[in-house]
């Protein structure tokens, strides 16, 4: 009895002292945001990046870049997911232009991108376990005749896509290198692929005028 | 009792209702961001400066706490329903703060005051009072702000991806235009009024010819940029192109910056893009041609 009384006391003295009972819910309010804060700073993404097609047609001095990209939201709840384009840019490749994003499925629209901390970012918002799929594009000046496209951001998303069509399209040129080792397909259509797919390295790939 | 399932309903509100917009990465989604950092800020700052002492002291009982973490939990829902409604709970919980701030430093300077103090500040510290809410103001501000310069469409990029394509199709077109001029003149010149029809939607776009008619230079600076220091969040492109029929762009952090003439190549007029505007020239030919016919009919009809 005595003991119980003393715990009692001593209890009630710290939550006194350290005011705890008046800042319960300050504590709580603070912890709640701290385990979102990564959510919410784009630090871990929420939904599972799972799909990619990627067509490339090859002109003589720039190329045009069709990306298809499919999520899948796995929480029984909508989420909204930042997303930004990542793009290559350095010396050899000045900045892409007409760049734009749609959603394709299950709903078309055009997404509103805006440029911000250096990038190209949008919202996609997701129903309850909603899949999604989405279009890039952009056109990208290649003065020096090679083009990369960046593949290794899927590393970020912590998962491997698992499945990844990537094709080349030429235009009145001969594709002459690529890091990764393409497949003719008809048409003079170039292609690799690859499931369960985590990039180790960007995808790099030269070209002359016939 | 009652009381505490108040409390973790409206926790558990928040805590889906920040799943729910939980991928509204900074800075795309940085309304939300901000406007979520706001509160728990207060509370730090708050903390810091020893505000909830004062607060304990001043209060003896509290003020229905689970209707106000309801109430937050209802304003970060409601403002996920459209980014503006997120900017209007961020001027909201931004006035809260700010006035807890304002409150913060009444007590610093009441706790610095020579005479008696009431019995609410003794013990309390003046500077970390005032350093702490010069601290919350200032960071309050800058997130408000945030929050009502990036909500909207000002800075969407769509604006500059149709630009791009308009100053594609004017620079093709003035370079087919000079080269169908000097076929049949014998003298390259540029067609000043296609300006109006390019880039009438572009109001800062502007074209300057020189006097030999020789040269054209097309300077489009951007024409919304946010103000200091959000500026320096993003960057708006500012263009050059002139009848070589390269394309220049650098990104900018002022409306009036204006592209320098060794600016990267960002496009170039090709034989494709050259077609296709010979095939504008030739409509507008044969257009001019069918409205002078129709015109020559109607006089001749009149009379």
């Amino acid at each position: 009895m005595m003991r119980a009384f003393n715990r009692r006391a001593v209890v009630n003295a710290v939550t006194e002292k350290l005011n705890l009972q008046f800042l319960a819910w300050h504590y709580l309010f603070l912890l709640l945001f701290f385990v979102t804060l990564p959510f919410l700073a784009g630090i871990l993404p929420i939904v599972r990046f799972t799909d990619e097609q990627i067509n490339i047609r090859v002109f003589k001095d720039h190329v045009e870049m069709q990306g298809t990209y499919v999520y899948q939201n796995p929480f029984p709840f909508p989420v909204v997911q930042g997303l930004a384009v990542p793009l290559p840019i350095d010396a050899d490749h000045p900045t892409p232009v007409q760049i734009s994003a749609r959603q394709q499925g299950p709903k078309q629209k055009p997404l509103v991108t805006r440029y911000l901390l250096g990038r190209h970012r949008f919202n996609l918002f997701f129903k309850a376990n909603e899949r999604i799929q989405i279009a890039v594009e952009y056109r990208q000046q290649t003065p020096k005749k090679t083009a990369i496209y960046l593949l290794t951001t899927t590393q970020p998303w912590k998962h491997p896509i698992q499945k990844g069509v990537y094709r080349l399209v030429p235009q009145q040129v001969v594709i002459t290198h690529s890091n990764y080792a393409l497949k003719p397909e008809g048409n003079h259509h170039f292609r690799f692929e690859r499931q369960n797919f985590m990039p180790q390295e960007d995808w790099y790939f030269t070209w002359k005028v016939n | 009792m009652r009381r505490k399932h108040i409390i973790l309903m409206a926790s558990s509100g928040i805590l889906f209702s920040t799943g729910t917009a939980l991928a509204n990465n900074p800075p795309s989604g940085q309304t939300f961001l901000s406007m979520i950092s706001i509160l728990p800020l207060m509370i730090i700052f708050s903390m810091a400066g020893g505000a909830y002492v004062i607060l304990k002291k001043l209060r003896s009982e509290q003020p229905g706490r689970g209707f106000l973490i309801g109430g937050v939990a209802v304003a970060i829902l409601f403002s996920m329903v459209h980014e503006g409604f997120a900017a209007i709970v961020a001027a909201i919980f931004g006035i809260i703060a700010i006035g807890r701030g304002f409150q913060m430093i009444g007590w610093g300077l009441a706790t610095m005051s020579r005479g008696q103090k009431p019995a609410h500040l003794i013990g309390a510290s003046s500077w970390r009072l005032i350093s702490s809410s010069i601290c919350l103001i200032t960071i309050t501000v800058f997130l408000v702000g945030l929050c009502l310069v990036f909500t909207g469409n000002l800075i969407r990029e769509y604006k500059y991806r149709d630009l791009e394509i308009a100053l594609k199709n004017f620079v093709s077109y003035q370079i087919a235009y000079a080269q169908q001029q000097k076929k049949t003149t014998g003298r390259s010149r540029f067609d000043q009024a296609a300006s109006d029809v390019y880039l009438k939607t572009y109001p800062r776009a502007r074209v300057e010819y020189s006097p030999d008619d020789l040269h054209f230079t097309v300077i489009a600076p951007p024409d919304y940029l946010p103000v200091f220091p959000y500026n320096y969040m993003t960057a708006a492109p500012s263009y050059r192109a002139d009848e070589t029929g390269q394309i220049r762009m650098i990104r900018v952090r002022s409306k009036n910056h204006l592209c320098p003439v060794n600016a990267p190549v960002i496009m170039k007029i090709d034989e494709q893009d050259l077609q296709q505007a010979w095939r504008t020239i030739f409509e507008n030919q044969e257009k001019e041609q069918i409205d002078a016919h129709q015109a020559v009919g109607k006089s001749a009809r009149e009379l």
